[in-house]
C-alpha cells in the first residue's frame, strides 16, 4: 500500500507565491514540484523572492519551449530549494515574433551561460546580459537551429554534399547487384550472354 | 629596476583527450600565473536535442544514453523517468530495484575512470592502468546485463529490457568484493601519497559559503561541506530503501573532492550489495502500448538523478503527439565547467588547471549535447 504523500510545504510555499503575486497561476504538480505560470515582466522579482525569503538558492536550470502554433516562446526556470526540497518551476510566455527579456545573471552567476545558449538556439535576447556571443555554432547565419521551423534535414541537403552512394533514390540492394555485375564481368572473359543478361538485369531496377 | 609583465596566451585542448576532453580552455597568463580563464566549447555539438524533436520517443533511447559517454545510465534513466511521469506508468518493484543497481555500477565505474583520469593530471600514469583494468570487470557485469558495455540502452519507459540472467547475483557480489579488496591498493597508491596530498590540498578552494548559489553540485557541494544529495533530498526509484552514507568534507579543495569521491565507492558498493539481496521476484516490465503509435499524453516533468558528477536532470516536453516537443539535459558540467571554472582558475598555477578540471568532473558532451 503506497502512503499518500505529504504536501503541507508544497501547499505553503503555493499559498506564500500566490498572494505575493496575485497575477500567478500555483499549482502542486506533486511531491516536491510546484509550477509557477507568471505574467513575464513579474520574473525578476519572484525570483529574488524565492531566493531571499524562501532560501531557494539553487537555480538548476533555465529551459526554451517553441510554441510556433501559438507563437510564442516559453521560458521555464527551475529553482530548487536545499532547505524545503521543493523545486519550483516559472513558466513564462514571451512573444515569437520580437523575443526579448531580461537577464536573471545578477541573482545567479550560471544564468549567464544558460541564457547565452537560450540566445543561441532559440533567438532570445536577454537584456542585460553581459555575453551573448555565439556558444557552440560557428559562422552560423540560418536562423536559430532550435527553433521549430528550422528544417534540419532541408539545411543539411543545401549546404552539404552527398557521399557518392548516398543519393536520394538509394537502393542498396540495386547498387550491391550493380557492383556484383561489373565484379563478375571483371572476373569472366567478356561475350558471355549469361553475363550481359545480369547486367541488365541490374540496370533495370534504375 | 623596470620589470616588465608580458601577458601570454595559453590554449589548454581541445585536443587532448583524458584531460580536458574535447573542450578548451583559453589562458591568460602572466608567468606561472593564470589571470583570465574562458572556457570554449562546441567541438562535439551533435544538435541531440534537435534530433529527438524528430524521433519517437522509444527512438530517443539510443540518442539519449550518448549524451554523457562515461556514465550513459543516469540519462536513459532520467529521460525514462519523465516520460513515465507523464504517461502515468507505475514501474513494477523490481524494475525500481534493478535500476538502483544499474546507477550504481555506474557510478562506481565512472569513479574508476575518474581516479584514473585525476592521477594522470598529476603525473602518476600507473593508476589509470589499474582503474581502467578494473572498470573493466564492470563492463562485463554490464555485458551479461544489458549486451552493451558502454551504452546499455538497458532502462526504457516501463521498467528495464530484460530481468538479470542466470548467475549475475553472484557474479556481481564477486566483482564487488574484487573491488573493494582493490581500495587499499589504491589508497597506497593515490590518497596516501605525498605527491598528490601536496599537489591537490589547498588547490582550487570553492568558497563553501557560496557553493550553493553558484550551482556547485555533487562531491564539489559535499566537499564545501554541505550533505546534499538528490539521492535523499528528491528521492527516485528504491533510494529512500537502502541504507547508505552521504560523505562531506569542509576543505573544498581537490584533495577533499578526491576523498569524498573515494568513500562514495564503498557506499555503492554497499548498495550493490542491498539491493541484489532485497530485491524481489516478480515482472520487471511494463506493458506499454504500441511504442511505434505511442502518444504521450500532454504535459511536461522534470527527473532529477544524483549522477557521479552531481545533479542530473532531463526536462521532457510532450505536446500529445508521437514525438517529444522538447527535451533538455541539464547536465552538472554545464555550470561546472563554465561559469564556475572560469572564476575558479583565476590566481592557480598552470600545472594545477587539468586537476582542477578533473575534480569538478568536467565533461563537454553534456555541456553541448
Amino acid at each position: 500500500m503506497e502512503n499518500k504523500p505529504d504536501l503541507t510545504l508544497e501547499n505553503q510555499i503555493a499559498e506564500a507565491i500566490s498572494s505575493a503575486f496575485h497575477s500567478s497561476k500555483v499549482r502542486v504538480v506533486r511531491e516536491r514540484r510546484v509550477e509557477v505560470i507568471l505574467r513575464s515582466d513579474l520574473l525578476p522579482s519572484l525570483a529574488s523572492n524565492l531566493k531571499y525569503y524562501h532560501q531557494f538558492e539553487h537555480l538548476s536550470l533555465i529551459s526554451c519551449v517553441d510554441w510556433l502554433e501559438e507563437n510564442q516562446f516559453e521560458l521555464v526556470y527551475f529553482f530548487w530549494s536545499y532547505t524545503h526540497k521543493i523545486m519550483v518551476l516559472v513558466k513564462i510566455r514571451l512573444d515569437r515574433d520580437n523575443p526579448k527579456f531580461v537577464t536573471i545573471r545578477p541573482l545567479w552567476r550560471q544564468a549567464q551561460s544558460y541564457e547565452r545558449e537560450i540566445h543561441e538556439m532559440f533567438g532570445v535576447y536577454f537584456e542585460g546580459n553581459p555575453n551573448l556571443t555565439p556558444f557552440f555554432l560557428e559562422d552560423w547565419d540560418n536562423i536559430p537551429p532550435m527553433r521549430r521551423d528550422f528544417d534540419t534535414r532541408k539545411y543539411v541537403n543545401e549546404t552539404y554534399d552527398w557521399r557518392p552512394g548516398r543519393e536520394e533514390n538509394f537502393i542498396p540492394r540495386q547498387v550491391i547487384a550493380e557492383t556484383y555485375n561489373e565484379r563478375l564481368n571483371m572476373a569472366y572473359v567478356d561475350g558471355d550472354g549469361k553475363m550481359e543478361k545480369s547486367k541488365e538485369k541490374g540496370d533495370a531496377g534504375k | 629596476m623596470i620589470q616588465t609583465v608580458k601577458e601570454t596566451t595559453l590554449f589548454l585542448g581541445p585536443q587532448h583527450p583524458g584531460i580536458t576532453g574535447n573542450m578548451m580552455v583559453e589562458l591568460k597568463v602572466v608567468g606561472d600565473t593564470i589571470k583570465k580563464a574562458t572556457t570554449h566549447v562546441g567541438y562535439l555539438h551533435r544538435g541531440f536535442e534537435k534530433l529527438m524533436e524528430q524521433r519517437l520517443y522509444i527512438q530517443c533511447f539510443p540518442i539519449v544514453c550518448r549524451i554523457c559517454v562515461p556514465e550513459p545510465d543516469p540519462n536513459e534513466e532520467n529521460f525514462a523517468r519523465g516520460v513515465e511521469e507523464i504517461a502515468g506508468i507505475e514501474v513494477p518493484d523490481r524494475a525500481k530495484w534493478i535500476r538502483t543497481m544499474v546507477l550504481e555500477l555506474s557510478r562506481i565505474q565512472v569513479y574508476l575512470l575518474w581516479m584514473g583520469g585525476q592521477s594522470g593530471s598529476v603525473g602518476l600514469y600507473t593508476m589509470p592502468q589499474w582503474t581502467v583494468g578494473d572498470r573493466d570487470y564492470i563492463l562485463d557485469l554490464f555485458e551479461d546485463l544489458t549486451g552493451g558495455r558502454v551504452y546499455h540502452m538497458y532502462i526504457w519507459p516501463g521498467g528495464v529490457r530484460r530481468d538479470l540472467p542466470k548467475g549475475f547475483k553472484d557474479k556481481a557480489l564477486k566483482t564487488m568484493d574484487y573491488i573493494e579488496s582493490r581500495l587499499p591498493d589504491y589508497d597506497r597508491l593515490l590518497f596516501e601519497n605525498a605527491m598528490f596530498l601536496k599537489r591537490a590540498q589547498g588547490v582550487g578552494v570553492i568558497d563553501p559559503e557560496k557553493a550553493k548559489e553558484w550551482g556547485v553540485v555533487g562531491p564539489p557541494l559535499r566537499a564545501a561541506g554541505h550533505h546534499n544529495d538528490t539521492r535523499i533530498d528528491d528521492p527516485y526509484e528504491k533510494y529512500p530503501e537502502v541504507d547508505f552514507i552521504v560523505p562531506t568534507r569542509t576543505e573544498s579543495d581537490v584533495y577533499a573532492r578526491a576523498m569524498i569521491r573515494r568513500f562514495e565507492i564503498e557506499q555503492s558498493i554497499n548498495i550493490v550489495r542491498q539491493v541484489l539481496e532485497k530485491m524481489p521476484e516478480g515482472k520487471v516490465y511494463k506493458q506499454i502500448p504500441n511504442p511505434l503509435y505511442w502518444k504521450v499524453p500532454k504535459g511536461d516533468a522534470y527527473a532529477r538523478t544524483e549522477s557521479a558528477r552531481g545533479e542530473f536532470a532531463y526536462y521532457v516536453v510532450s505536446d500529445g503527439s508521437t514525438k517529444p516537443r522538447r527535451v533538455h539535459a541539464r547536465g552538472p558540467a554545464f555550470v561546472h565547467a563554465v561559469s564556475l571554472l572560469e572564476n575558479l582558475l583565476v590566481g592557480e598555477n598552470i600545472a594545477d588547471v587539468s586537476m582542477i578540471m578533473n575534480s569538478l568532473g568536467t565533461c563537454p558532451p553534456e555541456i553541448e549535447r
